[in-house]
């Protein structure tokens, strides 16, 4: 018998001349080899995390395979012809059949698009854009949203980002998916309560089912931060602590399914820079992970907020980008800076429960004269636009000859999620007041829904927040807010309702047009699929 | 100084792993140097699931939305030992420190998953063990792990997020033993812990397809016309032997004795058919796989040719994931080679993939504005010039 084996064994070979055949006798097939497998391509493509000759690029796909696998083919067109990378990437269960290559040799500040091919379907062409390299001036575009909840409206504001021209960048601060259910009953119903593995992949699933998302993913290079609800809501106040199964599998997820670098030595490090030129870098913020404890005011509680580790890193970022004569230090961050009297006792989930970490990073940033620190920021569903001072945790901390603002933090809305939080409803009136409580305060509305949209030159930082209904997915948006802040400067001018410029006007024309275009592309689609089935079922009943 | 400080772990771990029976060495180094500590402090000692005898349970936890469906594990390899005896279904280098977790029995087939994921990218090594029918808890049986995963399997493992888990469908009344592994030096406490999830799903109540274990009992498989196989209700068993280049979920069994020597074809065909895996021996064991064929696209035919003597048995897998219960395959050994339709391929570059022009076509027609349309023809010269050659026929 064993002569026979062996003869077996050398004889053995696949008629395609592609079975895996073992490489000695003794051993069980391995195969490290990438290749194409099943699977179809059902929830878009996306890139992100862009430096100036490399980009993050993702799919997944459908299957039930345990391995599988797909062809990444990156171009200069969008019909693929002028192809510049391709690489054959493996995925599996393991991963929820998510794909994910990051791509290096690409020239900077360049546009590119790209498709997955498996082996019974081709993914859309997605669209991406590598950073400018670090000597250019050229302007620089970054989209900011946070806090979609399915449930509580279509993603509007994504779909109205997704037609604009190419942004170098769009940030994600926090609460990209909403781990419990909701919306029983509507057409947005949600009914998936995360909480484990499984659960976290379909919700991020459903989320990405929203056209919106879908398209912004697909035409733009991204950066994801998190915060609570990518894992629970408030869960970092450990009442009740998350099981390491929830914490581990919702940031696993987190991962899998969004197009970020990965830290080898730190699988789930999400806090990095990404430099767009001369003129801006980003560095992201992780202000869940690294808390020691609950927020607390006291300021003998031994907790942390952005943890000694990443504090450190931020200012070493900050003092290496002032010296290399960075104009713009953007900095992708989940809380708001600065407290809100008379309620900043309910603000203790943000900065303001972490004072000392707060004033540590104010008080450096003022004290090495570091310029152009902008946060831009999510997490509690409000517009707001402040300065920001070291003297925050003073009695006296309105900003003034004394207390200068050293930073600006614009809140940039939320895509979806109800603005009436910090125990304020809703109310277009309440901003005088706030103002009036809080003098580095110049904005204030917790009534709309939407993004912010950021134009940064050397010059200047023009800020837009855009908003628009979320209760039909072809909702028209407008500009509600222009801020304008000189270079160098860390105050900036309101302009409220301003007449849309010329290329937002051609923007909402095409968003208009690609609404339509999309709605008849859906229902061809519809069609194509129905007749696959068929196709499939009668193949099926061939075969069977 | 105590004798701890003197001797510490890492070189406690060389002197072990260099012996050549591990748990007996470190067992004689944990008497000596109990006798000369006592009462000092205790060693670092392996964790209490270091063997299989020793499995540890999934435990179940809470959140603030519900109790998951999922359970936990936590997996502690830091000062785990390797397990003497015990197949290392990913090569030698792998597995080189263990825990083992159970699964137990349940009164409905299920599909059990298991997955893991550590502070670094470091993949982790999973076995499953499917436990024969009445086994008891203290007498694992670890001889065939029948689902591998890990670096090398070219899954999960080889994507741009390396990760690993096993999946199997397993009949009522098995439990299930899981073999967590790292290999390499170890890294620090934090590094090496591993959380896992094990989900498991209770399947329809479908009956075991003839030939779901390979044994006395599986059907032959003779030359001449197709053969249809059902592959509803297909579970892994503990004569399944892992090949992690052909995964699947669950199998059915043919057993083929030439009666003439001369080349043959073995085809697979159907959609549920997800793999194809020859064996040649008295019985399929994970060292005597012959080859092996992985579905590439959902359509088409699995084959593997073979040079057969005559009545020299050959052990048929068709491997199959989620098959409805009304599922079948056909099977069939062709003399000589035979002209089919491709839908497998276990190796890289896409040998036997899609019409690729076609199909870039059809991706540039589902994008959505604001790119242009796709010009088809000119995007199928492109795509038609990026494909790779087919590999030559076997000799």
């Amino acid at each position: 018998v064993l002569q026979t084996r062996r003869q077996l064994i050398a004889a053995a070979t696949a008629v395609a001349g592609t079975a895996a055949v073992p490489p000695a006798w003794a051993q069980r097939i391995l195969s490290a080899t990438p290749r194409l497998g099943p699977g179809t391509f059902r929830d878009g493509v996306a890139s992100g995390d862009p430096a100036p000759t490399e980009v993050t690029f993702w799919g997944r796909l459908t299957t039930d395979r345990p391995r599988s696998g797909a062809r990444l083919v990156v171009a200069r067109d969008a019909g693929l012809q002028q192809v510049v990378a391709q690489t054959v990437v493996a995925t599996g269960a393991a991963i929820d059949h998510c794909l994910k290559a990051r791509v290096g040799g690409l020239a900077p500040a360049e546009t590119y698009f790209y498709a997955w091919e498996s082996g019974d379907d081709v993914s859309p062409v997605g669209r991406t854009r590598t950073a400018n390299p670090a000597d250019s001036r050229a302007p620089v575009r970054i989209a900011v949203s946070s806090c979609q909840n399915y449930d509580e409206g279509y993603f509007t504001g994504h779909s109205h980002a997704a037609a604009q021209p190419p942004y170098d960048l769009v940030l994600f601060t926090g609460d990209y998916i909403y781990e419990t259910d909701g919306g029983a009953g509507t057409d947005r119903a949600d009914p998936i309560d995360s909480n484990d593995l499984q659960s976290y992949r379909d919700k991020y699933r459903l989320y990405r089912s929203d056209v919106g998302l879908r398209e912004l993913h697909r035409l733009h290079p991204c950066a994801h931060v998190w915060d609570d609800h990518e894992v629970a809501n408030n869960y970092t106040d450990n009442a009740p602590a998350p099981s390491p199964l929830q914490r581990t599998m919702a940031y696993r997820v987190a991962f899998e399914w969004l197009p970020r670098l990965t830290f080898p030595e730190e699988r789930f490090r999400i806090y990095k820079p990404l430099p767009l030129g001369r003129d801006v870098e980003v560095l992201t913020l992780d202000e869940r992970q690294y808390r020691s404890g609950p927020g607390a005011n006291d300021p003998d509680a031994p907790v942390e907020f952005l943890g000694r580790t990443q504090l450190d890193w931020l200012k070493d970022r900050l003092a290496q980008a002032q010296a290399r004569g960075t104009t713009w230090k953007v900095l992708a961050n989940q809380h708001p800076v600065f407290p809100i009297r008379p309620v900043e006792s309910q603000q203790s989930d943000e900065w303001q429960g972490f004072q000392r970490e707060r004033t540590e990073l104010l008080t450096f940033i003022r004290d090495r004269g570091i310029t152009g620190v902008v946060f831009v920021t999510g997490d509690i569903h409000v517009f707001i636009a402040s300065e920001l001072s070291p003297a925050f945790d003073q009695a006296d901390h309105a900003p003034g000859p004394t207390n200068r603002s050293v930073a600006v933090d614009y809140v940039c809305g939320s895509i979806t999620s109800d603005g009436d939080v910090l125990g304020y409803p809703a109310d277009e009136a309440l901003e005088p007041g706030v103002i009036a409580n809080n003098p580095h305060i110049k904005q204030f509305d917790n009534t709309k829904r939407g993004y912010g949209s950021l134009d940064l030159t050397q010059e200047r930082l023009v800020t837009e927040y855009r908003s628009g209904p979320i209760d039909r997915p072809d909702a028209q948006y407008r500009v509600i807010e222009r801020f304008t802040q000189q270079a160098g400067q860390a105050t900036f001018t309101r302009e409220s309702n301003p007449v849309p410029r010329a290329a937002e006007r051609r923007a909402a024309a095409t968003a208009a047009r690609a609404a339509g275009a999309a709605e008849r592309r859906a229902a061809a689609r519809s069609r194509t699929a129905r007749r696959r089935r068929r196709r499939i079922a009668r193949r099926r009943a061939a075969t069977g | 100084m105590t004798l701890r400080a003197a001797l510490p772990a890492a070189v406690l771990g060389r002197a072990v792993r260099r012996s050549a029976s591990p748990r007996a060495a470190r067992a004689a180094a944990a008497v000596l140097l109990g006798a000369a500590m006592a009462p000092a402090p205790a060693l670092a000692a392996p964790p209490a699931n270091d063997a299989p005898g020793g499995a540890a349970e999934f435990t179940a936890v809470t959140a603030e939305n519900g109790r998951p469906d999922e359970r936990q594990g936590i997996a502690e390899l830091r000062e785990a030992t390797a397990d003497a005896g015990v197949p290392r279904c990913l090569g030698p280098g792998s597995f080189a420190r263990t825990v083992w977790f159970r699964v137990p029995a349940a009164g409905a087939a299920r599909e059990v998953r298991v997955e893991g994921t550590g502070r670094t990218t470091d993949v982790l090594d999973l076995a499953a063990f499917v436990q024969p029918a009445g086994a008891a808890p203290g007498t694992p049986a670890t001889a065939e792990p029948n689902a591998c995963a890990g670096r090398g399997a070219g899954g999960a493992d080889a994507g741009g997020e390396p990760a690993s888990g096993v999946a199997l469908r397993v009949p009522a009344g098995r439990a299930v033993l899981i073999q967590v592994g790292r290999r390499g030096a170890p890294g620090s406490e934090e590094d090496e812990r591993a959380v896992l999830s094990l989900a498991t799903t209770d399947l329809p109540a479908t009956p075991r397809p003839s030939g779901d274990a390979a044994g006395a009992g599986t059907p032959a498989l003779s030359e001449g016309a197709a053969r249809t196989v059902a592959l509803g209700g297909a579970t892994t068993t503990e004569e399944d032997p892992a090949q992690p280049a052909c995964p699947s979920l669950g199998s059915v069994w043919r057993r083929y004795v030439p009666s003439t020597s001369g080349r043959r074809t073995i085809v697979a065909d159907g959609a549920q058919a997800a793999t194809l895996t020859l064996f040649a021996g008295e019985r399929p064991t994970g060292e005597n796989a012959v080859a092996c064929v992985d579905r590439v696209r959902s359509s088409g035919a699995l084959a593997l040719e073979l040079d057969a003597r005559a009545g020299q048995p050959v052990w048929v897998r068709v491997g199959t994931d989620r098959p409805p219960a009304d599922a079948t395959a056909t099977l069939r050994v062709v003399s000589g080679s035979a002209a089919v339709t491709l839908g497998g391929g276990g190796g890289g570059g896409g040998g036997g993939g899609p019409p690729l022009g076609r199909t870039a076509a059809a991706a540039a027609r589902r994008s959505a504005a604001p790119l242009p349309a796709s010009p088809p023809a000119s995007t199928a010269r492109a795509f038609a010039a990026r494909r790779p050659a087919r590999a030559a026929a076997p000799a």
